[in-house]
């Protein structure tokens, strides 16, 4: 059932590694340009991304708030909706996490640390949802409101630490610690990985389950291939766009209070340098494919860890070539995409006119 | 006032799109001075031609010779250049900006000439002159009535002197009176050596104006003739492919009555989309019995889409009820109408009726009614989805590779089939359908008759909307005929031609 989706089509596979590899082959070229040796370059990226056990570690935990919101991109974009919002919907998860470890009931450990991180999906989710409403009923552009909801949510939070929450005596804005109860513990011994990684993986298989095994999956690929269509049959198009923009959030809002109760220990402002964002990025280049996704996000989590290694290796290499592979890597998907399609519709058009002059 | 030199001529021009061939082979020709109409039911091919004419599209192969000289096709600057003027049935105005700024505004693309205000308003003020329009330049063009965008319109495409003239459908939405004042214009138009193109369906209209008549059938080119030499009923009969008026009829079935209700609409209406536009359907009152069909014949636009779409529920009335077997169907969700028993086979299989990338068996389990199969607690059961799809693959005749197949890669007539399989799998108790054969060939369209009879035959009251007169009167027992959204006359299938249809149709005499 839809291959495309399931499987990794071999066309999907080769486009979104091209633009990857495209990518380096780029970033290497701009390093020789300012007079460095890439290899020595590339070199200290990959020390400290997949050098050591640590430097593993380093990468699977920043490949976590990275793959969650992507996943939850994917699941939009299945129903052709663009949630933009991911990263306002990861501060509003972090901050609801925030509030339940500080301010809810005093749990013991497991219960503790699933009201935090169900609080995070929820108000993620709802988040979300207020976009998913206003396109549902209202036939507003979510690319818009999800993208607005972003400023909102990020001065809410900022508002929040700063304010009512700020910690005693504290030099820089932040709310106090969580307490232990409530926090996800690490999971491999010599690294910083915490158990989010586990939710992270769940949240791959859930995924691919939803959208290709329920009914619900079923609605959404419906809708994203044809929404009008999909009224006409019997779809129910509004309930479904609602659905799908709170699902989407609340995986973004999951990753908002891994990273808070996981990573930081607190809320601190500024917490997600754009998560949210990359995200976008990693679903595309992962093509909405959870197992793609997960390449992706683990590469830009590598990327991420690497930036660190490339300025100890190459002194005087800015570690914004990070980022600039990645922006590279999707500049590159896009155009190959944007090619395929221009040759499979003269394609389509030539047999279109042979099938019809046959007759 | 007709010369013999030839202004345009079309030379063989072909264009297929996607499961149909819009233009085969079309030819014809244009004299200085003539006034030629382009006669055919929507889906002839008449605006193809026209947007190929004009460079909109590129025609797959053929030649348009203007004045002798080969036209480059698929460049609308080059037909503008080559003196080919356009007015449109859909009128292209700035609604906010007034009647001059608008002709300013269109003359600084692709005129070749740049002329000053004043300039413009002169050669406004001569038009007008010369073809009595009375055309206030100043007044904003959303305060004006269709007729005089209209002018607008034309007055835009004589500024730039014009050699050939094509209008598209210009009497529709006006009153007689407008229509003879339109006409008076046309003719002296063509005097002063003006070639005119005419596209149109009502047969009267065409037939008061016209020299010429080439009508067009399925993208083919039935006859040129002369508008002395023929009458509306033949020209009725020629669009509609019943070339001998007294064809031997088909024998529709036994005109019974109805059982069972299974559909009732009464007095039916739907506001116009916007405001002061006239009513889409007034009091629209009928019913249908279990194992009947219906047929609604009408001509495009007179209501018969919106009706359909305010009986599944995509659209919703201002006024009146539709009954499903008893039951007040008129508020109720699109689901919850097909749930009770209703079924739709939209007119645009493309926009409403699949979901193209998506697999055949995806698209069958998303029917309504195919739930307990295909899913359990919202968990799909991949194995009964698949073997339900194969299972009405065969039913059906679906001819595809597998179940796994985008429905987009199926011929027409194979997705057709597949609405068809996913409709009529849950036995609906009312079908309603809309050009269920178009674009399909000869057996796809024997299949889908087929489907129709049989599933009339199983009980379900069966409504056809069809621009396809033939396929009306060969379906259905009993005919609707509908015109400006309301209901002008019925008829039984067995006491009319399709000529006589067409008459009717075209705004003739009522039966």
């Amino acid at each position: 059932m839809t291959r495309t989706f399931t499987a990794f089509s071999g066309r999907n596979l080769v486009i979104s590694v091209a633009a990857v590899v495209l990518a380096f082959g780029t970033a290497a070229l701009l390093l020789v340009v300012v007079g460095q040796n890439a290899f020595q370059s590339f070199g200290g990226m990959a020390s400290t991304a997949v050098g050591s056990k640590f430097a593993i570690g380093t990468t699977f935990t920043k490949t976590v708030p990275r793959l969650l919101p992507a996943l939850g991109i994917a699941l939009a974009l299945r129903a052709g909706l663009w949630n933009i919002g991911a990263e306002g919907q990861i501060y509003v998860g972090a901050a609801a996490a925030t509030a339940a470890a500080l301010f809810g009931p005093q749990l013991s450990f497991p219960l503790g640390t699933a009201l935090a991180l169900v609080a995070a999906m929820i108000v993620g989710a709802a988040w979300a949802a207020i976009p998913g409403m206003l396109r549902a009923y209202r036939g507003l552009n979510e690319v818009i409101t999800t993208l607005m909801m972003v400023y909102i949510a990020v001065q809410l939070t900022n508002f929040l630490i700063e304010g009512p929450w700020l910690v005693a005596n504290s030099t820089w804005p932040a709310t106090p610690l969580i307490a232990v109860p409530f926090k996800l513990p690490l999971i491999w011994s010599g690294t910083l990985v915490n158990a989010g990684v586990i939710l992270a993986l769940l949240g791959v298989a859930i995924l691919g389950f939803v959208v290709n095994r329920t009914t619900f999956g079923l609605w959404l690929r419906a809708i994203g291939g044809n929404e009008h269509a999909s009224g006409v049959i019997g779809v129910p198009v509004r309930p479904m766009i609602l659905a799908a923009l709170a699902a989407s959030g609340a995986f973004a809002g999951l990753a908002g209070g891994i990273e808070v109760l996981g990573v930081r220990g607190r809320l601190l402002e500024g917490f997600s340098p754009g998560y949210g964002f990359e995200a976008i990025a990693i679903a595309l280049l992962g093509r909405l494919n959870p197992v793609g996704i997960l390449a992706a996000s683990l590469l830009f989590g590598a990327l991420d860890a690497g930036a660190a290694g490339l300025q100890v290796a190459a002194a005087g290499t800015s570690s914004a070539i990070s980022p600039v592979i990645e922006s590279l890597a999707v500049a590159y998907l896009l155009a190959a995409l944007g090619l395929a399609k221009t040759i499979s519709r003269r394609r389509e058009a030539r047999s279109a006119l042979h099938s019809a002059t046959r007759k | 006032m007709m010369s013999n030199s030839e202004l345009l001529k079309v030379d063989g021009v072909t264009k297929a799109f996607p499961g149909i061939l819009a233009n085969d082979a079309i030819t014809f020709d244009l004299k200085a001075g003539e006034i030629h109409a382009l006669l055919g039911e929507n889906g002839a091919g008449k605006t193809t031609l026209v947007s190929i004419l004009f460079g909109l599209q590129r025609p797959d192969s053929g030649r348009v010779l203007v004045n002798g000289t080969e036209l480059e096709l698929g460049n609308p600057r080059q037909a503008i250049v080559h003196g080919l003027g356009f007015v449109q049935q859909h009128y292209s105005l700035v609604p906010t900006l007034t009647v001059i700024e608008n002709l300013i505004l269109s003359l600084q693309y692709g005129s070749g000439q740049t002329l000053s205000r004043d300039q413009i308003e002169q050669r406004v003020a001569r038009l007008s002159q010369r073809h009595g329009l009375a055309l206030d330049t100043t007044a904003r063009v959303e305060r004006l009535s269709v007729s005089d965008q209209q002018q607008v319109e034309l007055i835009k495409t004589l500024i730039r002197t014009p050699r050939v003239l094509i209008l598209d459908e210009p009497a529709a939405l006006h009153s007689a009176e407008e229509v003879k004042k339109l006409w008076q214009v046309l003719r002296d138009l063509a005097k002063q050596g003006v070639g005119i193109i005419l596209i149109g369906h009502k047969l009267e209209d065409i037939l008061a104006i016209a020299d010429r008549i080439t009508v067009l059938r399925r993208g083919r080119v039935v006859a040129t003739v002369s508008a002395q030499e023929v009458n509306a009923a033949q020209l009725g009969a020629m669009m509609v492919g019943a070339l001998a008026a007294d064809s031997p009829r088909l024998p529709a079935p036994a005109l019974e009555t109805p059982v069972t209700r299974a559909l009732e609409v009464r007095c039916l209406s739907v506001k116009g989309d916007r405001a002061r536009a006239p009513d889409l359907l007034k009091d629209i009152d009928f019913s249908v019995g279990s194992g009947e069909i219906l047929g609604i014949a009408g001509v495009i636009g007179s209501g018969q889409l919106e009706l359909l779409e305010v009986i599944t529920g995509i659209r919703m009335p201002s006024a009146g009820e539709i009954i499903l077997h008893g039951y007040n169907i008129s508020t109720l969700k699109i689901r919850e109408r097909l749930t009770r028993g209703l079924a739709l086979i939209p007119g645009d299989r493309h926009r409403d009726g699949l979901i193209g990338p998506m697999s055949l068996a995806d698209n069958l389990a998303l029917g309504v009614g195919g739930e307990p199969t295909s899913s359990r607690m919202g968990v799909l059961r991949l194995r009964s989805v698949y073997a339900r799809a194969r299972e009405l693959m065969k039913r059906f005749g679906i001819n595809a590779a597998s179940p796994s197949v985008p429905a987009a890669t199926l011929s027409g007539g194979n997705q057709q089939k597949l609405i068809f399989a996913r409709e009529l799998a849950r036995n609906p108790k009312v079908i309603l359908c809309c050009y269920p054969t178009r674009g399909l060939d000869f057996a796809a369209t024997a299949a889908v008759h087929q489907e129709l009879r049989l599933a009339a035959a199983r009980g379900a009251a069966v409504i056809v909307v069809s621009i396809d007169l033939d396929e009306i009167l060969a379906l259905a027992s009993r005919l609707i005929v509908i015109q400006g959204g309301r209901i002008i006359g019925e008829v039984a299938a067995n006491e009319v031609t399709a000529a006589e249809l067409g008459v009717m149709l075209g705004g003739g005499i009522a039966a």
